[in-house]
């Protein structure tokens, strides 16, 4: 138990309330499992809550914490399976609201654009990932990478431009329909997954 | 397709969007879990690498990216003729009658002139965004491998190598006759970090195979006088002595704000046609948003229609129609607010504008 609850430790807190989600998003969205995904939130925030006292004030915390995370991520694409004691309830609830992983990536537009993102290369591929799924502005992107937004900049705009030609010389053309498609949706695919129960 | 409608579709196929508040209640005990491990931190690998941002680093490089444009306008004017031509050599082109020859002048830039010699290799892109940074990207097209080699300043090497050890163990290793560490990411991706001198590289190889392969490709990377360089340079390269005349072709049919001279577009750094792009058309917009603003300050409706008209056009801007050309990124907003006369405020974090110094 500890005694003492230092300034530190109120920031720490604060990160991680700010962004269990973001964190838990990103999870999700590149690992495999559930189970590897509750794993990996749990390595994020130990290695971040270990390194508290070099945490950036203000918002870059936030980006420092994506820094972490991707690192994190590479640690964890390396197959070292470490199963944490940490986050146990985490995992089991994952499971319960979201019983099957990831289940539009059994339509085909899912998977073939997933597969075309797939060849970008994996520089431009992660700022793609971070600029769309993270929400983050080139801006961010630099500080969290570590670039300059320059940088950040001309592999957003490359990654694009080559998703656009990947998109376009698809030999089926299933995605030409996307422009007229309902507003927010590629069809057939579900914006969000509905938890089984209300919001806890 | 537009950008928005390409970001819009890749958001739809993210996998596993989170419900939003979903597991509150098992965060808050990870929470508590984690807060009551030991710390400081613990002796291991995960607990060193701390990726912490490198802002001075990248100021210094906008700083460096303007005196190399300023260096290669002044060389555009003194020596406007330097190609580097092919068999190895720098040759100086100039008219006959003119004395003495001028030398043959090298970017002053830290490029370390590295090659691929691997066979069905070839080169993709280079982008030196500045005289001590830069990258060059080899691809074998056939199977999909990729090879990056960029090139920093050493005082990012530290936090870089603590970086690293996040993701694997370093192995020692030996990259042009000097030591450095290899890092294994795992599923046919490595990463060496190899110091010299003033700059260090990191060569990033993906879906390269098993060790022994990258370890091959490796061994077949080659430094090479920068002549070498140059002449080995595809024609999807810009050579700084032929930026100026890509920039002038990049500008044609682009209108400038009165008093911004066409040699302020010009580069002295090697970048792909793709990046040269960028750049010109990046300065080209903010150069225009910047007019605007101060136009719309003191309700200047002829400055301001001068900015719309001219931002307006620039989907038909050579560069930016042609299918493999730049977009300036997130300009679409700003160019219906200058169609309408409204703010234009963050135009310059936003496009990265402040970047260009």
């Amino acid at each position: 138990m500890r005694s003492v609850v230092t300034s530190a430790d109120d920031r720490f807190r604060r990160l991680y309330a700010d962004n269990f989600q973001a964190m838990l998003a990103y999870a999700l969205r590149r690992v495999g499992s559930l189970d590897d995904s509750a794993d990996l939130v749990a390595e994020i925030f130990l290695v971040a809550w270990r390194r508290r006292a070099e945490m950036p004030p203000g918002d870059e915390s936030r980006l420092w914490l994506f820094g972490v995370a991707r690192l994190t991520l590479a640690n964890h694409g390396r197959g070292e399976q470490r199963r944490h004691q940490l986050g146990e309830k985490l995992r089991l609830e994952l499971r319960e609201h979201l019983v099957t992983h990831d289940p539009t990536s059994e339509l085909l537009e899912v998977r073939a654009v997933r597969e075309l993102m797939a060849q970008l290369e994996p520089h431009d591929r992660e700022v793609l990932e971070l600029a769309v799924w993270e929400q983050l502005a080139p801006r961010e992107i630099a500080v969290a990478l570590g670039l300059s937004s320059q940088v950040v900049r001309a592999r957003l705009s490359r990654a694009r431009k080559r998703m656009r030609i990947l998109l376009e010389n698809h030999s089926s053309g299933m995605f030409y329909g996307h422009k007229s498609a309902k507003a927010g949706h590629v069809r057939g695919v579900p914006t969000m997954l509905e938890p089984k129960e209300g919001k806890s | 397709m537009k950008d928005s409608e390409i970001d819009r579709l890749l958001g739809e196929v993210q996998p596993t969007p989170v419900p939003a508040g979903a597991l509150a209640e098992a965060g808050r005990e990870l929470l508590e879990e984690i807060m009551s491990v030991h710390s400081p931190a613990e002796p291991g690998r995960s607990d060193q690498a701390v990726p912490l941002p490198t802002r001075t680093w990248s100021l210094a490089r906008r700083r460096l990216a303007w005196v190399g444009v300023a260096a290669a306008v002044v060389a555009a004017v003194v020596v406007p003729t330097v190609v580097f031509g092919g068999g190895g050599a720098v040759v100086p082109v100039t008219p006959a009658t003119q004395a003495p020859t001028p030398t043959p002048q090298l970017p002053h830039t830290k490029n370390p002139y590295v090659l691929l010699d691997a066979p069905g290799w070839e080169i993709d892109h280079v982008n030196e965004s500045a005289e001590d940074n830069g990258e060059i990207s080899f691809q074998q097209p056939e199977t999909g491998q990729s090879l990056q080699v960029s090139w920093t300043t050493m005082d990012a090497y530290e936090s870089r190598y603590e970086d690293r050890l996040d993701v694997s163990d370093p192995e020692p290793i030996t990259l042009f006759g000097a030591n450095a560490d290899r890092f294994d990411y795992g599923k046919g991706e490595f990463e060496v970090l190899a110091p010299q001198s003033d700059i260090f590289l990191e060569v990033r190889g993906s879906s390269t195979g098993g060790r022994k392969n990258f370890a091959g490709l490796l061994e077949q990377l080659r430094q090479v006088p920068a002549e070498e360089w140059f002449a080995a340079m595809p024609d999807s390269v810009i050579t700084p002595d032929e930026n100026p005349s890509y920039t002038e072709e990049i500008l044609a049919g682009v209108p400038l704000p009165e008093g911004l001279p066409a040699s302020a577009f010009v580069s002295g750094f090697t970048n792909s046609r793709y990046h040269v792009e960028f750049g010109v058309i990046q300065r080209a917009t903010c150069a225009w948003l910047e007019n605007y603003e101060q136009a719309w300050e003191t309700d200047d409706e002829p400055a301001m229609a001068a900015a719309d008209q001219a931002l307006a056009g620039s989907p038909n801007w050579e560069a930016v129609r042609r299918e493999d050309g730049p977009d300036p990124i997130g300009a679409e907003q700003y160019v219906k607010a200058v169609s309408q006369r409204k703010s234009v405020d963050g135009y310059r974090s936003n496009l990265g504008c402040d970047d260009l110094g």
